[in-house]
């Protein structure tokens, strides 16, 4: 169900779409249990109920012989993404997931009845009463099967905003969007392996977590065993980031895919053939421009990871980062 | 005006697309695959299950567990990291394609075609024996599992986990009935690389298959009268016979010249040294003067067991593979089943009073045969006589024979971290820099992943029944 409005002879518009769809009987490569001989099966699978609506402004907000400035910006959110139904006997399809290592099994992205399209799940913390469950000796005590949450985003959305003056055009492009999860290979091993900041960070005493837990360093853990005991020590920071692993708790490394990100800036200038003589006799127009392309990540949830350059469902697995670039662009129209 | 036509168009896609399109149901032949087969060649299928069992027979996790190996740089295992593990690869992989030889020998549409490569009995006990084979591996490793349910593909998509007991007494039925179920005089089974079809061996090697699975419940039936001593007695009698000489073994002999098809110990030392034989194996060689050690390592050192990361990095870079370089070699051949394993096998048997037999005479043939199958030479009668070894006629003769069962298994480890589970023998001490909670050596493997999500019904049932919940400390059942 759509709409579209324009107002003051077009500089204004809006267009809004809600939409309440059921997807159904698609064919799904569904995992199964390898003990049936198969650790596959391809069927026509499941029910999943969507709503959301998408929101569409454009506008002119100045606009005079000189300059002009116009902004288009967009807005989708998801309202509800639940999957109804998979198939008969099957409540759980597993989507995708990074590498695993002996041991270690990454989260991954899984359809679950009743749960919102694309679970991330996989080891967590255990929590009694809201605090970390740990052994005695301040290791973390693992939730099998934790959910983190849907990978799909709340809402996303952007701004392009192109603000030009005689011949100069200057066009910013925002993307923003909030939610959803992602997990990060890269976060676990640089954890793992001391790459990271966190891992020299400094404790609550005011030493740095890798000195000796005797000298008064290491990371302070505070819990409960199992039978709420109260833990509270501190542990040798290295033993914290691999008991973290080895035990595959993923908390820390799970993080949010929200992110406001400065996508491309181009200035650019339309040259006046006119006052070149006789070009404009082979040349109709030309106009050069400056481009930067993700010139500025504005606000994420992690430094560690560009969460608007994941390119995989469940995350980062060993991603290179995204890069920025600087270019420029010569338009000779004939 | 305008509104009133956008009305009228937006009524109207709507009545298109309520009105819709009918659901498709005949789809021809589309979901054909023209260059697909659904008619396997089951001499294909039995090489490729034969020619993967170094997967199962040249395994470091267990022979770590069992101290004969050490880790040279990452120490994790050795520390007792968790070791949930899948067994679904091995279920949707080997023994499917067993399950396929199987169905497609048996199901009236196809056995005709299937009896190309063999009569269509002699496939389907061949391929009986070593679902038994490789059952009997997994459940060693995990306890309870699914068996009787499995491999039924979407017939079955959960299936249950059936005690190890079960599974234990319905793995010796599968052997006697294989074995009843040759045709010597039908045709040879191709694609089998280990007899080339000969029935009268592999009706041995089901023999000594029985012997072994049935010593293995000693700490459940120890009596010479009990389940396990009947079924030995009866497999040690059987007019086929059992592996009593290395020519009978069941080897497997990599042609070399092919990457994928490369003796496995050759393959782990394929651009890495992550592994070496441990100083506990190489303390108890040189303890007995074993002249095995020759072949067991590359020399006498051996790695100290169960370091740290930072102890190991420092132990340096000389130490004893596992294997002498020349029994590593591409093409070196595999010995998933030897005469040493089965003779020892009956020493014990005999020890316990389950058969009468010569048990000096098995004792020593056991440990002649191994002496040959790596191809060591040495003094026999010295060895019989240290003191380790000798038999006294003492109780203490079955941790001696114990012992050399331990050595005859090497590199086995599955069979190696076995038979310690069930014996004790040798004795050995966890390291001391252990991970896991409890610092003892673990007894089986945790169920994976996969289980909890795919299999998660099934799977609850039999936790409910495992003593200690699926930890690596609770006990499989011949583990009491």
């Amino acid at each position: 169900m759509g709409l579209e409005l324009r107002f003051l002879k077009s500089r204004l518009g809006i267009s809004a779409t809600y939409y309440h769809a059921n997807t159904t009987n698609a064919p799904v490569t569904v995992q199964i249990n390898g003990a049936t001989g198969f650790t596959s099966s391809l069927v026509n699978a499941g029910k999943i109920a969507q709503k959301g609506f998408d929101l569409q402004l454009n506008g002119t907000p100045l606009k005079s012989k000189d300059l002009t400035y116009t902004i288009n910006a967009t807005f989708s959110r998801i309202l509800d993404n639940k999957v109804v139904e998979l198939a008969p006997g099957i409540d759980q399809i597993a989507v995708s997931g990074g590498a695993n290592f002996t041991g270690i099994t990454t989260p991954l992205v899984v359809h679950q009845v009743g749960e919102q399209w694309g679970m991330l799940i996989g080891g967590g913390k255990k929590y009694i009463d809201g605090v970390p469950v740990v052994d005695a000796s301040g290791n973390f005590v693992k939730e099998e099967n934790k959910k983190f949450g849907s990978v799909l985003p709340d809402y996303t959305g952007g701004v392009q905003n192109s603000l030009s003056y005689k011949g100069f055009t200057l066009n910013v492009n925002i993307d923003f969007q909030h939610g959803g999860k992602f997990f990060s290979l890269s976060d676990m091993w640089g954890s793992y392996s001391g790459l990271l900041a966190r891992t020299a960070t400094i404790n609550d005493k005011g030493n740095p977590i890798r000195n000796a837990v005797a000298d008064g360093g290491g990371v302070r853990v505070i819990g409960f065993t199992e039978n709420k005991t109260p833990v509270d020590l501190y542990v040798d920071a290295q033993t914290y980031f691999h008991s973290m692993v080895s035990a595959n708790v993923y908390d820390d490394f799970v993080y949010d895919l929200t992110f406001i990100k400065m996508r491309e800036v181009s200035l650019g200038y339309k040259l006046p053939l006119h006052r070149f003589g006789n070009i404009s006799r082979h040349i109709q127009n030309a106009s050069i421009s400056l481009v930067a392309r993700n010139p500025w990540l504005i606000y994420a949830t992690t430094r560690d990871f560009d969460p608007s350059e994941i390119s995989n469902t469940y995350g980062e697995n060993g991603q290179f980062p995204g890069t920025r670039s600087f270019g420029f662009n010569l338009r000779l129209g004939f | 005006m305008r509104i009133q036509r956008n009305i009228i168009l937006v009524a109207m896609s709507a009545l298109l697309i309520a009105t819709g399109c009918d659901k498709v149901k005949d789809f021809g032949d589309t979901n054909v695959n023209p260059n697909g087969t659904a008619v396997p060649s089951t001499a294909a299928l039995l090489t490729n299950v034969l020619s993967g069992l170094g997967g199962l027979a040249a395994q470091t996790r267990p022979g770590l567990y069992a101290q004969q190996f050490s880790e040279t740089q990452y120490t994790e295992v050795s520390l007792y990291a968790l070791p949930q593990l899948e067994f679904d690869g091995t279920m949707a992989g080997g023994l499917m394609d067993l399950q396929n030889i199987i169905n497609s020998n048996t199901d009236p549409s196809t056995k005709d075609n299937a009896a190309k490569f063999g009569a269509n009995a002699n496939q389907i006990a061949i391929a009986r024996i070593m679902k038994a084979y490789i059952f009997w591996t997994i459940t060693d490793r995990w306890g309870d599992i699914p068996y009787f349910e499995a491999l039924q593909g979407a017939a079955d998509l959960s299936p249950k986990y059936d005690t190890q007991e079960a599974i234990y007494k319905d793995l010796i039925n599968e052997l006697k009935a294989a074995n009843a179920q040759f045709q010597p005089a039908g045709a040879k089974v191709q694609g089998d690389i280990i007899y080339g079809g000969d029935v009268a061996k592999w009706r041995k090697f089901a023999n000594s298959l029985r012997m072994l699975i049935a010593l293995r419940t000693s700490k459940v039936y120890p009596g010479p009268n009990e389940f396990a001593a009947v079924e030995f007695k009866d497999a040690f009698q059987d007019p086929n016979g059992y592996i009593a000489a290395n020519a009978d073994n069941f080897t497997i002999r990599y042609p070399g010249a092919v990457a994928a098809f490369s003796n496995p110990w050759w393959a782990l030392y394929n651009g890495r040294t992550d592994y070496a034989e441990s100083k506990v194996m190489t303390d108890l060689m040189a303890a007995l003067s074993d002249p095995r050690q020759a072949a067991f390592g590359s020399s006498t050192v051996g790695f100290p067991y169960g370091l740290t990361r930072d102890q190991a990095v420092a132990f340096g870079t000389s130490y004893a593979t596992i294997l002498a370089a020349n029994k590593r070699d591409r093409s070196s051949p595999l010995v998933v089943l030897g005469a040493s394993d089965v003779l020892l096998a009956i020493a014990e048997a005999a020890h316990r009073g389950w058969v009468t037999a010569n048990i000096a005479s098995l004792y020593q043939n056991g440990i002649a045969e191994n002496w040959a199958e790596w191809g060591v030479t040495g003094n026999l009668g010295t060895y019989m006589t240290n003191s380790a070894v000798a038999l006294t006629g003492a109780p203490a003769d079955l941790q001696k024979i114990q012992l050399q069962q331990y050595i005859s298994f090497y590199p086995d480890g599955l069979q190696a971290w076995a038979n310690w589970r069930r014996t004790g023998v040798p004795g050995l001490t966890p390291t001391p820099n252990a991970i896991n909670s409890s610092k003892q050596i673990p007894r089986r493997y945790t169920y994976g992943p996969n289980e909890y999500n795919l299999n998660s019904e099934s799977l609850n049932e039999a936790l409910a029944r495992l003593t200690g919940g699926d930890t690596p400390d609770s006990r499989v059942w011949w583990d009491k």
